[in-house]
């Protein structure tokens, strides 16, 4: 079934969404929303609302060897004609820690 | 333990705004965001032993193009848990996952030279991931061609029925919920969804990318992100209502979706 939102819900999702615009991504816009905005604060706080819903989403973890094996796999990849040069000791030599 | 040039750990990365069961609005930013990108050459840190806490990602991508590998493990690791989470949570599956997020850095290590320092890494970090994991999708698919337009066609995603949001957040269950209970029907809810409603919100809302950065990612006009997005947000509300209204209808009744 194919739906969508109201122009008034759909511009509480956007400013609570859009971070171009400055708008939202911090959690709580709704108190500083007015009906001038567009949109009352009321219907923002009820956009927050079902978005924060997706807040419970679980994600598993990540392997903890898995930056390790994806890179073991990049150098079985990589032939040894294709390796990067090092970087050269005498131009590239560590700054000493202050 | 493998000996291999790129094997080290400088650390977790940077925090995900994903975290499990927290407010993904916290505004954290990503540590490999402060200062500009040196697109001149390696930066003045390549091989000085600091840490990558202290270069931007394009600093390290840089760096690495001047034969700094530590510098890709920086990356590699510093970006493990946040896009493995877009990953596993687009694709369902810790395989997929795990298999996608490994061939996106391959991609990233065989574009390293192309990429223009000038641009922000994350959002081509995420662009290439995307990509791959559709085309993963749609070599899984059984259906015809075109399976991302499947549900809703372009210009069909503000044609459907209205979804109030004000009444799907007045349904949450009386009730509380048990908190797995409550995860259970979420992700019922996110991974039911079309493959590209669910992707947009996934971007936008996990890992808070404005809207001009999805548009380049997912390569669809700004106004196609705000449509589907919307649709997406309401796609969830509706089958969350749904749920809602089930669970106050009570066991034995079905359940909604």
């Amino acid at each position: 079934m194919d739906v969508t939102l109201s122009n008034e819900d759909a511009f509480a999702i956007d400013l609570l969404l859009d971070r171009s615009s400055g708008a939202g991504g911090n959690g709580g816009p709704a108190a500083f929303v007015h009906a001038a905005d567009g949109v009352s604060p009321e219907r923002v706080r009820a956009a927050e609302k079902v978005l924060r819903l997706l807040s419970l989403m679980p994600a598993d973890e990540p392997a903890a060897d898995l930056t390790a094996r994806t890179l073991t796999r990049l150098e079985r990849f990589q032939p040894a004609s294709m390796q990067r040069p090092t970087l050269d000791p005498l131009v590239h030599s560590p700054h000493p820690h202050a | 333990m493998n000996a291999s040039p790129y094997n080290s750990h400088s650390g977790n990365g940077r925090p995900d705004a994903s975290r499990n069961g927290g407010d993904a609005h916290a505004a954290v930013l990503p540590s490999g965001r402060f200062g500009d990108g040196n697109g001149d050459g390696a930066s003045p840190l390549a091989g000085s032993g600091v840490g990558a806490e202290g270069r931007t990602d394009e600093q390290l991508l840089s760096d690495y193009r001047h034969g700094d590998k530590k510098a890709f493990s920086d990356l590699v690791s510093r970006y493990q848990r946040e896009l493995y989470h877009f990953l596993v949570r687009f694709l369902g599956n810790r395989a997929s996952a795990e298999d996608v997020f490994q061939e996106t850095f391959l991609q990233v290590h065989q574009s390293a030279d192309q990429f223009d320092l000038q641009r922000r890494f994350r959002p081509w970090l995420f662009t290439i991931a995307a990509n791959k994991a559709r085309d993963l999708i749609r070599s899984q698919a059984r259906r015809p061609a075109n399976p991302l337009q499947a549900t809703i066609s372009p210009g069909d995603e503000e044609s459907g029925e209205f979804i109030d949001l004000m009444q799907s957040a007045n349904e949450t269950p009386d009730e509380p919920m048990e908190k797995q209970e409550l995860q259970q029907q979420v992700q019922k809810a996110v991974t039911g969804m079309p493959e590209h409603l669910r992707e947009i919100l996934l971007l936008s809302y996990f890992h808070q990318f404005p809207y001009k950065q999805i548009s380049e990612i997912l390569d669809i006009p700004l106004g196609t992100v705000k449509s589907r997005l919307h649709a997406a947000v309401a796609h969830f509300a509706d089958r969350w209502k749904n749920t809602a209204q089930a669970q106050e209808r009570g066991p034995g009744q079905g359940r909604g979706g």
